[in-house]
């Protein structure tokens, strides 16, 4: 069994809009979300087996509108804000590591309908998800999930370092440590150095004083 | 049956329960790893760290680095 000890806050710094004030807007946020989609998000926690603040809090720094419609100048897309190639890649990733379950499939299929059938033999680099897949709410929040399961996978045998690089990976692409050549285990501050700034700022967000998961453990 | 045969009907049964039972866990580990890995958020103790006092109007904020990173 792996247990996954999280120490909040992870990094001493705070974003710098994320100041005192700001904590009541976000709070509406957070309350939309689950207002609006909190039962997809539940239903994405419970098969993914996932902190559910560690959804919400991705899906709260990535949208914070929670508008199901967004789609971002870097071409990610829906609530999640996933591109539709890396969604494809992510869905053939988790299920080349078998975690794509039959109940996981169940919910993928209601928007896929026959192109599930496509997702469970293609390989890496093909394009079966669309824009209007992950402007589905239930869809992209799966695909979250899924995202952040294979991710926590990959890292859970690394207890005190793993959630740093599921937060990175998740901002920057699956294919981060090889494409800039970063090692494993690397505490949070020796990992900023290594990304670019905006998930520089994205690993405050996520972690840091006043960040989502600090204030969605404490305050909310 | 000769004691030859015994052999070769054992070291049958068992290869064949050895690749099933190898199978079942290629198959299930991922599967069985995601479902019992269990996750525990632990405040810092360091007073410093406690945010939850950041978050509080009537407490004096305590220093923290504000950024804003660029590419």
């Amino acid at each position: 069994m792996a247990t996954l000890p999280i120490e909040l806050p992870m990094v001493q710094q705070s974003y710098k809009y994320y100041d005192q004030g700001s904590v009541a807007s976000r709070k509406a946020s957070y309350n939309k979300l689950v207002s609006f989609y909190g039962n997809y998000v539940q239903q994405a926690v419970r098969l993914n087996n996932l902190p559910a603040n560690l959804l919400e809090a991705v899906i709260l720094v990535e949208n914070d509108r929670i508008d199901a419609d967004s789609v971002s100048a870097a071409g990610a897309v829906g609530i999640a804000m996933i591109k539709p190639l890396s969604a494809t890649d992510i869905l053939v990733a988790a299920r080349k590591k078998r975690l794509l379950t039959a109940e996981k499939q169940v919910v993928l299929k209601k928007r896929l309908g026959t192109r599930m059938d496509q997702v469970l033999s293609a390989d890496l680099g093909k394009t079966i998800i669309t824009s209007a897949d992950l402007k589905d709410a239930e869809f992209s929040l799966m695909l979250a999930g899924i995202y952040l399961s294979l991710l926590i996978y990959e890292h859970q045998s690394e207890p005190s370092t793993w959630l740093q690089y599921v937060v990175a990976r998740y901002n920057q692409g699956y294919y981060l440590l090889t494409a800039r050549k970063i090692p494993r285990g690397l505490t949070v501050k020796a990992l900023m150095e290594k990304v670019p700034g905006e998930c520089k700022n994205y690993l405050v967000k996520m972690l840091g004083v006043r960040g989502w998961l600090d204030i969605l453990t404490t305050s909310i | 049956m000769t004691t030859k045969q015994q052999l070769v009907w054992l070291f049958t049964v068992l290869a064949v329960v050895g690749v099933s039972v190898s199978a079942y866990l290629w198959w299930a580990y991922p599967r069985l790893t995601e479902r019992s890995r269990t996750f525990k958020f632990v405040r810092s103790t360091d007073g410093a760290n406690d945010s939850t006092q950041n978050l509080l109007p009537s407490s004096p904020l305590l220093a923290v680095e504000l950024v804003d990173y660029e590419d």
